[in-house]
């Protein structure tokens, strides 16, 4: 199983040195104070593809994301979306990213039309464009009857959608997702899953975490488990599978192990 | 997937248009704030607050109309010199009082808006947001400070056609971009020094030294009533006064003044002073901005668990009174607001007790337990509540209500109490039941009123209270109804007891109206 392993590793290796990559992370350092948040991180999520970002709560996994998104600075480390540093060419790098924190914040006396209209002027959307691409996001996601009322009368998953819709509004090619289903209903959620889905078919990548575990095993291709500040498993299903020696487990399962094995000092394979 | 972008998202035009777009955005949510509901109750809210405004300003217009009239009236050696002196000591009330409550709009403008966000992770340059968050700050600063100077200014040239006090229009957008520019960075400096948590602090804390310096300094150095020669066929300001206008106008502050009449080389002055200030501001600050000053850790002393929270049982309305003491002592922020509204008035109490003490003391406590009363039951409404346990409890919301007006009058009204018993046992018994019948009617009528206006944040949030602009209203009402009913009350009592019994009654037909006026907001029953 050791060799298969290796093996296997070596493949990933060559394979994501190959593709191109939406983001990559070397090194990544964040205190706040005595507190280490995020700790010697480092990993890529290769184009068009979507990464599953897990963790216990406490993890670093938002800090994480805020980093990238360029609203916080890293202490040590280096952030590359799309080949573009992060750090010393904050504008391009952002250019083609969105960022959905876990509690998004909407203007809640505009409609969702003017919200979409104002995110999209900061991405330098044309105003014609934006319009015509605002009314298709809102029919999509069954808003558009309700187009006239403020945000602030929306329930919460509908003010979930919009913040997605506000992500999707100026195509970005990398989408960093906070949590986006909670709060959701089952088809509310299944939308938004199918939205992205959508989305990685047409090239684009999305890093999100969840604590929905079968989620990210049903949506993500790659899986990054962090504790502490580090990730401490990362790979393809199959690969966290052998990692922990549980060829038939869950996510779940092997969630679980990985975390209470942290926790216990046991060093595993990574 | 290339986005088509209708400008490189770095270019000048491109920051210019978000600029415009986000100063707009603003605007527009402020105004929908203000909208009222479709309800009769909510018109005819705001049909009142509306007429109250213009009433307002009405009577401003005319303070200003008497005011120039009774300069001109006046004889004069140098009239030119006087009309100047009264310019600058208008001009500098408004520069006072923007700076004063700039500071605490600029900390939440630059440094506490919730869509920072999505602006800071947009690859807009943040020199673009910063700017137009400046830009909406003096915008806002002119708005609300503007009705110091806006009657002046309409008097002068509509009234006594002097046109080229128009400028004073340009004139007080220029000083609000430089107030806005020197309360930015001495917010950035705040920070930076102290902390976020402090700096908040001191943002209170500093625009009322500053007004009580003012206010203690003009009262102190003015002559007082007795002085002003007020009969009807002599109304001509005393030459001490004039005096002291005249040397007004001799100091640099002056510039303001002859800007504000249109004098070319002053208007150029003040126009570049702000874009220099501009300029020099968004140099300075704009790393700070970039850094992010609302993620600075914060050492947010966690709360003591298990004290605060109890179960529902018979002492319920005990314990909610004793949980909002808590709660607005540990939110410092709102208790120093709460403090630096009350002290105000110290200054002219100060010097009013130049020649009479209890009546000076009579008067600041009416003004107290007014003020205090209202603040302190809009702290406590405004802290973090917890809806759910709220609408769950059996005694449902009402008890709830109760216990925020009790727990904010509850130590002003002592004090009031206290004060009562000093000045009976001080031999001005007259005094003492002045402020019993004055202080105590109005400092149940503010809580019952300032009640209405609190509304709990979402947790985790941080209570805003003045920074919010809705909190002008509130704010303004309670300052200017207290302090009426304790000028009324206090003045009257020295003539006699019939004109204090009139006065009263005056007083509990206001409060009646404004506790009318605060069901109709949001009913108790
Ligand atoms: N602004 C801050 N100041 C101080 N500490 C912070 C700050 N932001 C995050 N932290 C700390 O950094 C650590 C990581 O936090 P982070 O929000 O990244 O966790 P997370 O993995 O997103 O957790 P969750 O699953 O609960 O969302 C936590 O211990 C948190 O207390
Ligand atoms: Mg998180």
């Amino acid at each position: 199983m050791e060799s298969i392993s290796v093996f296997d590793n070596l493949l990933d290796f060559l394979s994501l040195g190959a593709m191109e990559c939406a983001c990559e992370i070397i090194g990544l350092v964040k205190r706040f104070g005595p507190k280490v948040a995020v700790d010697q991180l480092s990993f890529k999520v290769p184009a068009g593809m979507l990464y599953g970002f897990l963790g216990v709560n406490g993890a670093g996994k938002t800090t994480t994301l805020r980093m990238i998104s360029g609203l916080i600075r890293p202490d040590a480390g280096q952030i590359r979306v799309a080949g573009i540093d992060v750090m010393t060419e904050p504008q391009r790098a952002k250019q083609p990213l969105a960022y959905i924190p876990d509690d998004p914040v909407l203007y809640g006396k505009l409609n969702p039309m003017e919200h979409l209209e104002f995110v999209s002027a900061l991405w330098g959307v044309d105003p014609l464009v934006a319009r015509k691409r605002a009314q298709e996001l809102l029919e999509k996601l069954s808003l558009w009857d309700r187009r006239h009322e403020w945000i602030e009368s929306y329930s919460r998953g509908m003010k979930q959608k919009i913040a997605l819709a506000s992500a999707l509004i100026h195509e970005p090619k990398l989408i960093l997702l906070d949590e986006p289903l909670t709060g959701l209903d089952a088809s509310a959620a299944r939308l938004v899953k199918d939205i992205l889905l959508d989305f990685l078919k047409q090239g684009g990548s999305v890093i999100l975490t969840t604590h929905i575990l079968e989620v990210a095993e049903r949506l993500a291709e790659r899986i990054g488990i962090m504790s502490g500040g580090r990730l401490i498993a990362e790979g393809t299903m199959a690969q966290l599978r052998s990692h922990s020696g549980q060829a038939a487990g869950s996510l779940e399962d092997i969630f679980l192990q990985l975390i209470q094995g942290e926790r216990e000092g046991i060093a595993l394979p990574t | 997937m290339i986005a088509s972008t209708a400008s490189p998202t770095g270019s000048l035009s491109h920051s210019f248009r978000v600029g415009t777009a986000l100063v707009w955005n603003d605007i527009k949510q402020g105004l929908r704030k203000h909208k009222a509901g479709s309800s009769w109750r909510a018109r005819l809210l705001q049909s009142g607050g509306i007429l109250f405004g213009l009433i307002f300003l009405a009577s401003l217009h005319l303070a200003a109309f008497s005011l120039v009239t009774y300069t001109g009236l006046s004889p004069s050696d140098d009239r030119a010199r006087l009309f100047a002196g009264l310019s600058t000591a208008i001009w500098c009330f408004l520069l006072f009082v923007m700076i004063s409550g700039g500071l605490a709009r600029a900390l939440v403008v630059l440094h506490e808006q919730d869509d920072s966000n999505l602006l800071l992770s947009s690859p807009v340059s943040p020199r673009a947001v910063l700017a137009a968050r400046l830009f909406g700050n003096a915008l806002q600063s002119c708005l609300v400070d503007g009705f110091i100077i806006v009657p002046y200014i309409n008097i002068r040239a509509l009234v006594f056609g002097q046109l080229n006090f128009l400028w004073g229009y340009a004139v007080w957008f220029a000083l609000a971009v430089i107030v806005t520019c020197i309360d930015g960075l001495f917010s950035f400096g705040l920070i930076r020094w102290l902390g976020m948590r402090r700096a908040r602090l001191f943002s209170q804390a500093i625009p009322f030294v500053l007004i009580f310096g003012v206010t203690f300094f003009a009262g102190s150095m003015s002559v007082s009533i007795a002085q002003m020669n007020m009969t009807p066929d002599n109304t001509h300001m005393p030459p001490v006064m004039q005096e002291k206008f005249i040397a007004l106008s001799h100091t640099p502050l002056v510039a303001l003044a002859r800007a504000g009449a249109g004098s070319p080389e002053y208007v150029t002055m003040i126009f570049a002073a702000a874009a220099a200030m501009a300029l020099i501001t968004l140099r300075l600050t704009e790393r700070a901005f970039i850094e992010g000053t609302q993620n600075l850790a914060e050492n947010v002393t966690a709360a003591v668990p298990g004290k605060a929270d109890a179960p529902f049982r018979t002492g319920v309305l005990k314990l909610e009174i004793l949980k909002n003491l808590r709660l607005i002592v540990r939110t410092p922020m709102m208790a120093v607001q709460c403090i630096a509204q009350v002290l105000t008035p110290v200054g002219i109490a100060f010097v009013m007790g130049h020649q009479d003490l209890p009546r000076a003391i009579a008067f600041f406590v009416i003004f107290v337990a007014g003020v205090l009363s209202g603040m302190f039951t809009i702290a406590a409404g405004t802290v973090e509540e917890c809806d759910d346990l709220l609408s769950m409890s059996p005694r449902r919301v009402l008890l709830f209500r109760l216990g925020k007006m009790l727990s904010g009058c509850l130590w002003p009204l002592g004090l009031t109490l206290l004060a009562v018993v000093g000045l009976f046992l001080a031999g001005e018994g007259l005094l003492a039941g002045t402020v019993l019948f004055a202080g105590i009617p109005l400092g149940l009528a503010a809580s019952i009123v300032g009640e209405t206006f609190a509304t709990p944040v979402k947790t985790g949030t941080r209570p805003k209270l003045l920074s919010d602009p809705i909190m002008m209203i509130p704010l303004l009402g309670m300052q200017l109804t207290s302090g009426l009913i304790a000028g009324l009350t206090v003045f009257t009592a020295a003539f006699s007891v019939y004109f204090l019994l009139l006065s009263l009654l005056l007083s509990y037909f206001m409060l009646i109206l404004a506790v009318g006026l605060a069901q109709l907001r949001k009913p108790l029953f």
